[in-house]
């Protein structure tokens, strides 16, 4: 087996694996029936996710036996390059290993800060949310990281608080 | 147009928001990396709390400054604020390198203004006659349109038409959460009381928008900051004007940028990288000398600027006309209208026309308040593309969580933006199309409550005959997957 775009490869199994999940599992755990209805509520959910198998076995298929077409499509995108602003940041393709910590720490730092705001408060959990934040991307000046947590969260304040009249926290 | 709705829109506080939308918009767009997608998501929560008109011509006050200010860090850094804005860097650069970069930003202006003005319109004078012809269409043509304008925009957005329909179908998915209406039946709620009302679309698409482009250009943070340092030698001698020699050449282009644009923004899916570097490519193939573009032509910016901005009114098109979106901006507005209780689509401009026509005369407002703003903030919003990622991605992944847990449900929300942020980073980075994830969420439940419908009117197939514009869609949509398609595959 040849496998061009591993990513694609990868992706066509997850997704295919999801769709048997959906279809077996959660679809009939999760929508109960009531009566015989010729339209029932799962008909939509079911159909997409029919589909989105159907799809992923295809997508499989081209991942991995399309070694011609996938060179054509190399040297379209070579050629096209300069269009392509993604090319231009150089960051939308492709995981780099520095890309994936910070995405983990970043995350990991949102899902702690919504832990401290259901089990302690607001404050804390902003606080640790923007600080946290700062950290993961690289921010080290202590200044700097207190002057923007505190702007911020002053500015939360006063826009949805004052200006707006909204319940914060 | 009644002196109702001129009062109700020239006034302070309507004029103050527009022109904040349009400020707001104009900064989000010099930043590198926040497209107008995001500023609207997040910004979508503060509408709650103003009057619908308000809200509304705020958030299109960003989406029109952003496109506009996208130019700025293109032509100043190489780096465009959003994609569309890609091919004003292929030749703002080069001019920005001959130190006329101030020339270049103010044709960017110019031309976006001109682009933006006309289509808006356009859409002025586009959308309520086609809207009649909407009034005219039951559930078998509106299911037809519905599955037509997904597959055409999971069939144009990104390079495999596989993915971009698994990604439609997904949001479709997604959109089946919560308690169904017809029959009272819970869906895929797995016991979570607040998704009985199912997924709201703020989190969702601050989620999609907002999370996943902070976590990608996590990885981009470096490339990013060496273009800054190269950036501040750029920034001087504001004041060039703009020859009649110079302009002799530009209105053709901007002539021709936006009807291109115009005409894409209204077919839904092809969106503006598409417009900007089509209506560059038609510009630099009637130009005397197509040698000039790449190295600093100053029609080749306003080629593309105008196109790029033309098309977020022309894409309002079809939300105003058929109740369809066409873009992202389109689908988010959506969620804004429903949030203030109205529904788009055509039954507006007989239930609400004064709100239909002061979201016009707001629109226009907003055109010329982008080219004031534009102009005297001009080396300002220079010094905005030097502000560093490493501050701007806490404090938007701040306004998100504060967003979201406003507008998205309580806590609920923050929980959701977390894990639409790792499904969209996902899409992004394996070229899974959110646009039409996007559009087939909000699409989601009119498409399944108008299929119901059909398959109760239309049991067999001698039924859908009687439907030819139905037929008709349907045939297209086929024709226009398998040629795609096909094409994609080649």
């Amino acid at each position: 087996m040849n496998i061009v775009n591993k990513s694609d490869f990868i992706a066509s199994i997850v997704l295919f694996l999801t769709g048997i999940i959906f279809y077996f599992i959660i679809i009939p755990q999760e929508i109960i029936l009531e009566d015989e209805a010729v339209i029932g509520p799962d008909l939509l959910p079911n159909i997409c996710i029919i589909l989105i198998t159907f799809l992923s076995v295809l997508l499989f298929f081209r991942s991995i036996n399309k070694v011609e077409i996938k060179q054509t499509k190399d040297t379209k995108k070579t050629d096209n390059s300069i269009y392509d602003p993604s090319t231009i940041l150089n960051i939308r393709n492709g995981f780099s290993l520095i890309e994936i910590k910070r995405v983990f720490f970043l995350l990991l730092t949102i899902l702690i800060s919504i832990l401290l705001f259901v089990y302690l408060d607001v404050l804390v959990a902003s606080f640790f949310l923007i600080i946290g934040s700062c950290i993961v991307c690289g921010l080290r000046k202590i200044w700097v990281i207190m002057t923007l947590s505190t702007s911020l969260i002053s500015l939360a304040y006063f826009l949805l608080y004052k200006v707006l009249g909204t319940a914060i926290g | 147009m009644s002196f109702e709705v001129l009062s109700s829109v020239l006034t302070l506080n309507n004029i103050s928001w527009i022109a904040f939308g349009v400020l707001l918009g104009y900064i989000v767009g010099v930043i590198p990396g926040l497209g107008k997608g995001t500023a609207v998501a997040v910004s979508i929560p503060i509408t709650f709390y103003l009057s619908p008109l308000t809200g509304i011509a705020y958030l299109i006050g960003i989406a029109k400054g952003s496109t506009a200010g996208s130019a700025v860090s293109a032509i100043l850094l190489n780096t465009p604020g959003e994609p569309s804005s890609a091919p004003t860097a292929l030749d703002g650069y080069p001019l920005s390198q001959k130190g006329q970069a101030s020339k270049a930003l103010k044709m960017g202006l110019f031309a976006s203004v001109i682009g933006d003005f006309s289509a808006t319109l356009l859409l002025i004078f586009l959308a309520a006659p086609l809207a009649k012809y909407a009034l005219l269409f039951g559930p078998v043509e509106v299911t037809a349109i519905l599955l037509f304008s997904l597959t055409f925009i999971a069939a144009l957005s990104g390079e495999s038409l596989i993915k971009g329909l698994i990604a439609g179908l997904f949001g479709l998915l997604f959109s089946t959460v919560g308690m169904e209406v017809e029959t009272a039946t819970v869906r895929l709620t797995f016991d979570i009381l607040e998704l009985y009302d199912g997924l709201s679309l703020i989190p969702v698409a601050i989620g999609m928008l907002a999370v996943a482009e902070m976590l990608v250009q996590l990885g981009g943070l470096e490339a990013l900051e060496r273009q800054q340092k190269m950036l501040k030698g750029n920034i001087k001698a504001i004041n060039q004007s703009i020859s009649w020699a110079e302009w002799k050449l530009c209105i053709p282009a901007i002539i021709r940028g936006t009807v291109v644009g115009s005409t894409i923004g209204i077919l839904p899916g092809l969106g503006a990288s598409v417009a900007s570097f089509l209506s560059y490519g038609l510009t630099k193939k009637a130009a005397k000398d197509p040698s000039r573009f790449g190295k600093g032509a100053i029609e080749g910016i306003a080629a593309a600027e105008s196109a790029d901005n033309a098309v977020v009114p022309s894409s309002l098109v079809p939300l105003f006309a058929l109740g369809i979106p066409g873009s992202v901006i389109a689908a988010i507005l959506i969620g804004a209208f429903i949030i203030q209780g109205v529904t788009p689509g055509p039954l507006m401009f007989v239930q609400q026309p004064d709100l239909v026509h002061g979201i016009y005369l707001s629109m226009i407002c907003a055109s010329l308040l982008l080219l004031l703003i534009g102009y005297f903030g001009q080396k300002l919003f220079s010094f905005v593309s030097l502000v560093s990622l490493r501050v701007i991605i806490p404090s938007v992944i701040f306004f998100c969580s504060v967003g979201a847990y406003l507008q998205g449900g309580g806590i609920v929300g923050v929980w959701l933006i977390l894990f639409f942020g790792i499904f969209g980073y996902l899409a992004k980075k394996l070229d899974f199309s959110f646009v039409t994830f996007l559009i087939g969420f909000v699409v989601g439940p009119q498409f399944e409550l108008s299929m119901r419908q059909a398959i109760a009117i239309t049991p067999s197939f001698d039924d859908l005959m009687s439907h030819p514009i139905a037929i008709g869609f349907i045939l297209i949509t086929i024709i226009a997957v398998w040629k795609i398609g096909a094409k994609k595959k080649t």
